[in-house]
């Protein structure tokens, strides 16, 4: 087992793309770090610059005590868990398992006991003599993992493994997953372009962007305090709802506006986050997660009113997205634009919503909400986020309660932040 | 969600016929009619070959169409045979065959796979040389290498002068590129981390995967050699060293009039040196595809 | 099967590779010798790749390289085969084959027989396979079998079908005496109208059946869905065939014309055995046949050289400005 330290890495690709940009980065022992963005944000990359698939063209990779940056990948004591699981489709099961460890001349007892072990934990024990073909999606994802696991390595690199499954496999996979790491307490780093299976199973998670960190923190606090706008919007589904925005300080209070509303918000914010205070009488860019939305009736009166047209309703069983249309144009900056890569293609502006930002909140089942209702929405103002409009950047986080610990109670870098 | 990677044994290497052809219409009749009338035009001349193999007398009018039981014997492959000695002429188109698969098959591999999957000094030279030999015909070539391998190396009538030109085919490099290429990357990061080495990854990973291109290509390179006809014309003058396909048209130029059925003894000799090809390609038809045969020429 | 990239791309791709920055900028001492770092710096990262394309490498060089060199070296130089060990004089002559070669008015009338050549045998390739493949990329019985009927004349030798034609377009063959009074006299091989188109339509028969499975790989990668919009939009079947297969199989028409052109250049077995020897007065002949009888026969190997090289250049350019035009229409 072992610490990896990433050190101001980069990754220029010949013709001058510039994939990974001066990335650091400490996963300590037995740490499960999630590297998660949109894609082309760089982190397979990464990931393969870890495993010794892809140079680096600066900085320093370390696993454990080696400096790896000129380590051949067999050498670096890594497995890896690729997306098309890449199993060799002319070995059979057992074979696939056994080829790693056969190439390191490891005993043929040993062999056979490791392949079986890693058998009986992943339920492929009948299916050892079968070739990849004959197996399901959830199988040969598992003898990928198993190939993983018999090799006992200091760190497993994981290359979106989950993404070739149907939506219910995935989610059983998940959790086996997180259990395996339960287990076997191995270093791992997980790449993934699906926030919640990032949110799910990482002790801590990074969001990148263009090749540049952005963020590393565990799930929840990457959720309450996203540094900028981009990270903010990426994490978290449906996704939070944002629209330009002008805080003000007047006779009846303090408040955000924008289309036709007027949300108070408390003193008492104001004063736990006194970063917001040079902006009043400014614009800014204001953040509304769906979950902090109810409809009225069902909450208290501290939450501000948002009076709205639903435009479409989706019932989820559990939940209701409510989906409406605000008056105001599409907030464009530059961390938005790069949550959805395909809006530059025109794909994302329907022409139908033309100059307006359509929102997603979410309500409680027992609503009697229906499509084309004028309702009115509860809006819990003391989890507003707001973003500086030049920048992107969080404006007065809130403070977190405690330092920043992984779920597992390791050490964790202390000053995340774009790098 | 999308399922963006196809997992590796999905990929289509096993050679695929009767992909997205349009459904059986009521219409299939007008497609059965030409084909019918094609497939006519094709095979009539190998069925006139035969006959006129087996006449005793030459019958160039309409009626030696169809066999005549008055007028078939075997005589003709008798007389081609020993004008010919097919045994020997056989074995010489063999061996140049034989030498030139057998360079193709191990050094053509090697260069295939490096082109694929290596990274190396020199790779796009090497590949932009195989795109100009691939384009530049063969034969226009023929003085230079007469010079070099007659005159200077003195390797005319022998086997390695017939083979050296013909030795390593560039359109089965490119088709085993092509195959090793079309190979998920990610099969051979895997095999990299799990500590195999470059040849170790090629003969246990990659070559059971394009097993049929390798015989696509043994195919292609098959007909090359054993058809060829102006190179073993230039370097043989001994017709103990001739190939069939020399040995028979130098015969053809020279026809001898002492054979009773002159073109009967020819068509003999065309039916052994047809046969061979045509029985290789029948019996592994199904890998010599229009897919296969389509990304080894597609540019 | 995945889309072969086209030909540029992986030009670029090639050219790119070799150029790749092979060494990263490191600090001193990360784990690796100087030695390793600089082999590394020079070979690329997978050095072993040479080792594996060597023996390639090594072909190229001697049977493809070194023999162009020494065609363009020949053809600039007087040169003829001398016995075994007699050593003369070579002198350099300028463009004096060249010249020799551009007014030869044998040179000339095959290079119009080639013109021939690809007039008859381009359109009637193009037009015979493509029908052929539309009629075979359906559904139909005996597929298999037709196919293989197609091809069979493609993989066999091209001296056992030559026998064959001989013996039924000889004068006084099969097909004369199915065509009693129309057949031209003197008879097809021995005509000097005929001994040209003759190969031609001998030539497209026998490779038919390889563009019928390019034209069928082709027509199978044109989605089905455009059919049946157009069906929808009411094209007729003609429509179909000009809005939808012909589009569709563009590049596979123009590698058939690239090929038709390498063929013609390359014409020798046909016209020497066909039409013994290059037909009537030379109306046959090809430029290799040429090359053969002015270069070796004749003992000229410098006159066959510059024909060599000229030929050689012209195939070039014609491929490039193809893929110039292909470039230019996508």
């Amino acid at each position: 087992m072992a610490q990896i330290v990433l050190n101001e890495i980069d990754k220029t690709y010949p013709g001058g793309m510039k994939a990974v940009n001066g990335l650091s980065l400490e996963i300590e022992d037995g740490e499960f770090v999630v590297l998660v963005g949109p894609s082309g944000c760089g982190k397979t990359t990464v990931l393969r610059m870890i495993a010794g698939l892809e140079e680096i063209t600066g900085g320093t990779i370390r696993i454990g005590d080696r400096v790896m940056n000129r380590v051949a990948p067999k050498d670096r004591d890594i497995a890896m868990v690729f997306q098309n699981y890449a199993l060799y489709p002319s070995m059979t099961v057992r074979e696939n398992l056994a080829f790693g460890l056969r190439m390191r001349k490891t005993p043929k007892q040993e062999i056979n006991r490791r392949v079986v072990d890693a058998a009986n934990i992943l339920g492929l024990a009948q299916y050892l003599e079968r070739k990849p073909a004959a197996l399901s999606g959830g199988q040969r994802q598992r003898v990928a993992m198993g190939r993983a696991i018999v090799r006992e390595p200091e760190v497993f690199l994981m290359d979106e493994p989950l993404s070739n499954l149907d939506a219910k496999l995935r989610v059983s996979m998940r959790a086996s997953l997180a259990e395996l790491h339960e287990r076997l307490n191995v270093t791992t780093v997980y790449v993934t372009h699906d926030q919640v299976e990032a949110m799910t199973l990482g002790d801590r998670v990074c969001v990148l962007r263009g090749g540049v960190l952005q963020q590393v923190d565990t799930p929840q606090n990457l959720f309450d305090y996203p540094v900028n706008l981009f990270v903010g919007g990426f994490i978290g589904s449906p996704s939070m709802n944002i629209v330009a925005a002008k805080l003000v300080r007047d006779d009846v209070g303090t408040a955000v506006m924008f289309a036709e509303y007027r949300l108070p918000i408390s003193e008492h914010v104001v004063h736990a986050r006194p970063e917001i205070e040079p902006y009043f009488g400014r614009d800014v860019i204001l953040g509304l997660r769906p979950s902090d939305f109810e409809e009225a009736s069902l909450v208290d009166e501290s939450w501000a009113r948002m009076p709205v047209t639903t435009h479409v309703t989706e019932a989820l069983g559990g939940e209701i997205h409510v989906i409406f249309v605000v008056d105001a144009p599409p907030v464009e900056h530059k961390d938005v634009v790069d949550l959805a890569p395909e809006a530059e293609e025109g794909g994302a502006a329907v022409p139908l919503y033309e100059g307006k930002s359509v929102w997603t909140a979410r309500v409680d089942a027992h609503s009697q909400v229906r499509a084309g209702d004028r309702i009115e929405l509860g809006v819990d103002t003391r989890n507003l986020y707001f973003f500086d409009p030049d920048s992107g950047l969080a404006i007065g986080k809130k403070q977190a309660a405690e330092p920043r610990r992984s779920r597992r109670g390791t050490r964790s870098a202390d000053s995340p932040g774009p790098a | 969600m999308t399922q963006t990677g196809r997992t590796v044994d999905e990929v289509a290497v096993a050679p695929d016929d009767v992909t997205s052809v349009e459904p059986r219409t009521s219409h299939s009749w007008w497609r059965l009619t030409v084909l019918g009338i094609g497939a006519l035009v094709f095979v009539f001349p190998f069925y006139y070959m035969i006959i006129g193999s087996l006449q005793k007398n030459q019958n160039t009018s309409l009626s030696g169409v169809v066999p005549q039981p008055g007028n078939i014997t075997l005589r003709n492959y008798g007389e081609i045979n020993a004008a010919l000695n097919l045994g020997k002429t056989l074995i010489n188109s063999g061996v140049f065959t034989g030498g030139v698969l057998l360079a193709t098959v191990v050094f053509g591999v090697l260069a295939g796979y490096a082109l694929a999957q290596l990274r190396f000094r020199g790779r796009g030279l090497l590949f932009v040389s195989m795109l100009l030999l691939l384009m530049v015909p063969f034969q226009l070539l023929i003085i230079p290498l007469y010079v070099l391998i007659v005159r200077y190396y003195g390797l005319g009538d022998s086997y390695l002068g017939m083979i050296a030109p013909f030795a390593i085919n560039s359109t089965a490099v490119f088709i085993f590129r092509q195959y090793f290429l079309q190979l998920p990357k990610e099969l051979f990061d895997a095999a990299r981390i799990d500590g195999a080495n470059e040849f170790r990854i090629l003969t246990r990973i990659a070559l059971p995967l394009v097993r049929p291109a390798l015989l696509t290509a043994m195919l292609l390179t098959f007909i090359g050699p054993w058809n060829e006809y102006l190179w073993p014309f230039l370097i043989t003058k001994q017709q103990s060293m001739q190939p069939l396909a020399v040995a028979l048209a130098n015969y053809m130029n020279t026809v001898q009039s002492t054979v009773s059925n002159p073109f009967g003894t020819i068509l003999a000799g065309a039916v052994v040196l047809a046969v061979p090809a045509v029985a290789l390609f029948l019996a592994f038809q199904r890998y010599f595809v229009a897919p296969n045969i389509g990304s080894a020429v597609k540019g | 099967m995945p889309e072969v990239p086209p030909l540029e791309a992986e030009l670029q791709l090639a050219t790119r590779g070799s150029e790749m920055k092979l060494e990263a900028e490191l600090p001193p001492g990360t784990g690796e010798s100087r030695g390793t770092r600089l082999a590394r710096a020079v070979l690329g990262p997978q050095p072993i790749g040479m080792a594996f394309g060597a023996p390639y490498a090594l072909f190229i060089a001697v049977l493809f390289a070194y023999p162009l060199g020494l065609a363009v070296w020949i053809s600039f130089h007087s040169y003829f085969f001398t016995a075994p060990g007699v050593s003369v004089a070579r002198p350099f002559v300028g463009l004096a084959n060249y010249v020799a070669v551009l007014t030869d008015s044998e040179v000339l009338r095959s290079f119009l027989n080639i013109l021939i050549f690809l007039v008859i045998n381009v359109p009637l390739t193009v037009a015979l396979s493509l029908l052929l493949a539309t009629a075979l990329n359906a559904a139909i019985p005996f597929r298999a079998l037709f196919r293989a009927c197609f091809y069979v004349p493609y993989v066999t030798a091209s001296v056992a079908m030559v026998a064959v034609w001989l013996f039924m377009f000889n004068t006084g063959g099969v097909v004369d005496s199915v065509l009693g009074p129309v057949a031209p006299v003197p008879s097809w091989l021995v005509n000097q109208n005929w001994a040209m188109p003759s190969i031609a339509i001998y030539v497209t028969w026998k490779q038919l059946g390889f563009f019928i499975l390019l034209y069928l790989a082709a027509l199978q990668n044109v989605p089905k869905e455009l059919y049946e919009a157009a069906s929808i939009d009411g094209a007729s079947w003609w429509h179909r065939l000009w809005s939808v297969t012909i589009p569709g199989v563009r590049t596979v028409t123009t590698l058939i014309t690239l090929l038709a052109i390498i063929v013609g250049a390359n014409l020798f077995t046909e016209p020497y055995l066909l039409t013994a020897g290059g037909g009537p007065n030379g109306t046959s002949a090809s430029p290799v046949l040429l090359m053969y009888q002015i270069g070796i026969e004749q003992n000229h190997p410098d006159f066959a050289s510059a024909l060599g090289v000229i030929l050689v250049i012209g195939v070039l350019l014609i491929v490039g400005v193809q893929r110039l035009l292909q470039r230019n229409q996508t």
